[in-house]
């Protein structure tokens, strides 16, 4: 029973993500009729964006009571995650689909494609192949400070970044950890840091102590933060004048623009917000799976769209459904299978996609369309 | 329209201003320029992707070792060093490029088993000697007589790490998480349940993950359902790393124990101050205080920095395997030097002595580490057999 609980916990904050990534797609999907497959990688960038965020931050030493730094830190490395995400779309939007709007649905879906292989490998020029452990909530002690910590060890770890020159010629930032649960902080560890130099050929200041949250508190999280934006989404799409404006445009857009609405802008934020959520998606994936690398984007990416498949793709409560039991189909059906089977768990995916294109093809919560003649 | 089409234009030209500056991650090696009459060897490595760390690492070994060499009497080297962003077909595509097109006469590389297998192909048909530093899987050398190394090989590693969980840590139930489709992470499982099978212990699970998986969060709680009392993962750091990170304290009191897949610097930071036991096998510890070892960190550190790694000492001593070899032979012809190479016998590396079996690879004790959150300490010695 506890094993169950578990597992279930487990699928569902795997869901909880695909739904942020799945509630762009049927957004996108709803207001243009385009399977927006480089929405996998506004949600990478989303990633990157908080995990530079989180990793430069001098939050920490502005000297903030504990803990508000390190929720500052988060909610700003969010935010710039979000919006990074956000505008990309808007970017990607302006130049690749507007360009081919009214053209046939396969060239549209097949830039989709390219938009996505595109920002992969900008992805690999920009930030490098490797993945990167994604960076804990942490917080500052400056070198002044040090000795009141000397003798101490820490529940995360304590460490010192700053840059040498790497066998490739390039320099690299390297992470010294000086001090942890196992090892506590010494008076040598401290004083050699003085030595140091950062980026900018700056000495060291100071050092950072990560305290990584529980997994609980992690799934909490997850799971807290998806049921928040989907009631703002909500209100956004049934509670403003721009959610009306929306609605319009995807029930009829001649229609719309006859009343007065521009569509160009309305299908323009609906990028941007459905991105927004991918970026969100992001940064709560580096958090919850701790890495990252440019790849990251496809394969949630392509989950969250056969979610959106299944929620009924167009309808919002839809790919939040969607994205929540696929996550604990995918978690669940793994986890009684026997041992030899663990490896099929991606599988698991593609075969509710095809029973789902089946039997109900316009998806759980999707209506029925006639083909109009 | 026209706006922006001319934007996409200037967004392509930067990016390719951006790949130009950022080079094909190809260079030349040592410090200096290599002496006049110095024989090309060529290096494939992982210098970017998921195991980057490892052709670093490597690559500082052996500028280290050719820098030295340059100095001595003997042969001289001089290196080409190729990119081969940890993918096998890549490496296949730079052992053909550095052989045809670059000359070279001996090549060393690369460290994932899977990618040296590819590259070995191609350089023993062509009959040029390939020394791997670190690709352990069984299979590499039996590419052909032109392909050795100067690294132990899994089923030695897959039978001490087994034979540490039985003796050592007094352990019977072990759980095992492997990643199929990878050369290095079958073979070392299996050799590993092997031992540990006919040691009395028994496997309570193997469960299955690829590599690049984000989330193990359900294969963790699997593990623990189980009631392993130790845990295998031959697996590389990139994947290790968040594994444990994610398993946090669900883990806790049951021995991890993983092959030197998970040697590297980036261990640390990507399982984010674990705290449990973990033990990894592998082929060099930099606290070992025999004198030519003190010396080569010492040496090391003061070049790059940052003290070196196993995959720094095997690029190291696979210089040096050459640098003997080709003094031996007295020439750089392919031919003589490959046989050379075979004969090695009695090599003192950084690593250990090496000597090549009949099978071309090396025979030498493995090195138990203990991984705390802070770093690594030796743990113990274990002979190969």
């Amino acid at each position: 029973m506890e094993y169950l609980l578990d597992q279930l916990l487990n699928g569902l904050s795997l869901g909880c993500i695909y739904a942020f990534i799945a509630l762009g797609y049927t957004m996108v999907y709803g207001i243009i009729k385009l399977i927006n497959f480089a929405h996998g990688e506004f949600f990478m960038v989303g990633a990157f964006a908080g995990y530079f965020v989180l990793s430069a931050a001098g939050i920490e030493a502005i000297g903030l009571p504990e803990p508000l730094p390190m929720i500052l830190a988060f909610g700003i490395a969010m935010l710039a995650a979000a919006l990074s995400s956000g505008v990309l779309a808007v970017i990607v939007e302006r130049l690749a689909y507007r360009p081919l709007m009214g053209s046939s649905r396969i060239a549209a879906l097949l830039t989709a494609l390219g938009v996505s292989l595109f920002l992969q490998n900008v992805g690999i020029q920009v930030f490098s192949a490797e993945q990167r452990g994604y960076p804990e909530a942490r917080r500052y002690i400056d070198l002044d400070d040090a000795a009141d910590y000397v003798g101490q060890t820490f529940p995360g770890l304590a460490y010192a970044t700053f840059t040498v020159t790497s066998p490739t010629g390039k320099d690299s930032e390297v992470r010294e950890i000086l001090a942890g649960p196992d090892k506590a902080l010494t008076a040598d560890a401290v004083a050699e840091l003085k030595y140091k130099k950062d980026a900018d050929g700056e000495p060291v200041g100071g050092f950072y102590v990560s305290s990584p949250f529980s997994h609980t508190a992690k799934t909490l999280i997850v799971i807290v933060s998806l049921a928040l934006s989907f009631g703002l989404l909500w209100l956004l799409v049934h509670r403003t004048q721009f959610g009306r404006a929306m609605r319009a445009v995807s029930y009829n857009p001649e229609a719309a623009k006859l009343m007065g609405i521009q569509s160009t802008r309305v299908i323009s934020m609906t990028f941007f917000v459905g991105a927004f959520l991918a970026g969100i998606g992001g940064i709560i994936w580096g958090m919850r799976y701790g890495k990252i690398e440019p790849f990251m984007g496809f394969m949630p990416g392509l989950k969250a769209f056969i979610a959106a498949v299944i929620g009924g793709i167009g309808s919002i409560p839809g790919a939040v459904f969607g994205g929540i039991l696929l996550g604990v189909l995918e978690v669940l059906i793994p986890a009684y299978l026997p041992s030899e089977y663990s490896g099929y768990k991606d599988a698991v995916a593609f075969i509710a996609l095809i029973a789902i294109l089946l039997y109900r093809p316009q998806g759980l919560f999707g209506r029925f369309e006639g083909e109009k003649v | 329209m026209r706006a922006a089409s001319l934007v996409t234009f200037t967004l392509v030209l930067a990016l390719a201003a951006c790949g130009k500056s950022d080079g094909d991650g190809s260079g030349n090696g040592g410090g200096g320029a290599a002496p006049a009459g110095a024989t090309k060897i060529g290096a494939v490595l992982p210098l970017s992707g998921a195991t980057a760390t490892y052709g670093e690492e490597t690559l500082g070994g052996l500028k280290l070792a050719i820098d030295e060499i340059n100095a001595m009497d003997g042969p001289k080297l001089d290196l080409t060093y190729k990119d081969t962003k940890g993918d096998s077909t890549e490496t296949a595509k730079l052992v053909g490029q550095l052989i045809q097109v670059d000359g070279v006469k001996a090549i060393i590389g690369e460290i994932a088993s899977t990618n040296t297998l590819k590259g070995a192909k191609v350089a023993q048909e062509s009959g040029i000697p390939m020394i791997t530093p670190g690709s352990t899987n069984v299979e590499v050398t039996k590419k052909g007589d032109y392909i050795s190394r100067v690294c132990f090989i899994d089923p030695v590693q897959g039978a001490v790490l087994a034979r540490l969980a039985l003796n050592d840590l007094k352990k019977t139930r072990a759980a095992i998480v492997v990643d199929k489709a990878s050369d290095y992470s079958v073979g070392l499982a299996d050799a590993f349940k092997k031992t540990f099978t006919a040691g009395g212990g028994a496997i309570v699970g193997e469960e299955t993950f690829t590599a690049g998986d984000s989330d193990f969060s359900a294969l963790i709680t699997k593990v623990v359902s189980q009631n392993p009392d130790v845990i295998l993962v031959p697996a590389y750091y990139g994947d290790v790393g968040p594994m444990l990170r994610q398993a946090g304290t669900q883990w806790q009191g049951i021995p991890v124990l993983a092959g030197d897949g998970i040697d590297s610097p980036d261990l640390l930071t990507l399982m984010g101050g674990y705290n449990g036991d973990v033990y990894m096998s592998t082929h060099f510890s930099a606290d070992d205080t025999a004198p030519k070892v003190k010396d080569f960190v010492a040496k090391y550190k003061a070049k790059f920095g940052k003290a070196p790694g196993a995959m720094s000492a095997l690029g190291y001593d696979a210089a040096y395997a050459l640098y003997d070899a080709m003094k031996r032979a007295g020439t750089d012809d392919p031919k003589k030097v490959k046989d050379a190479i075979n004969a090695i016998k009695g090599l003192e590396g950084v690593t250990g002595t090496i000597t090549l079996d009949e099978n071309r690879n090396a025979t030498k004790d493995v090195v138990i580490l203990k991984v705390k959150p802070t770093g690594k300490e030796f743990y113990k010695r274990i002979s190969a057999e």
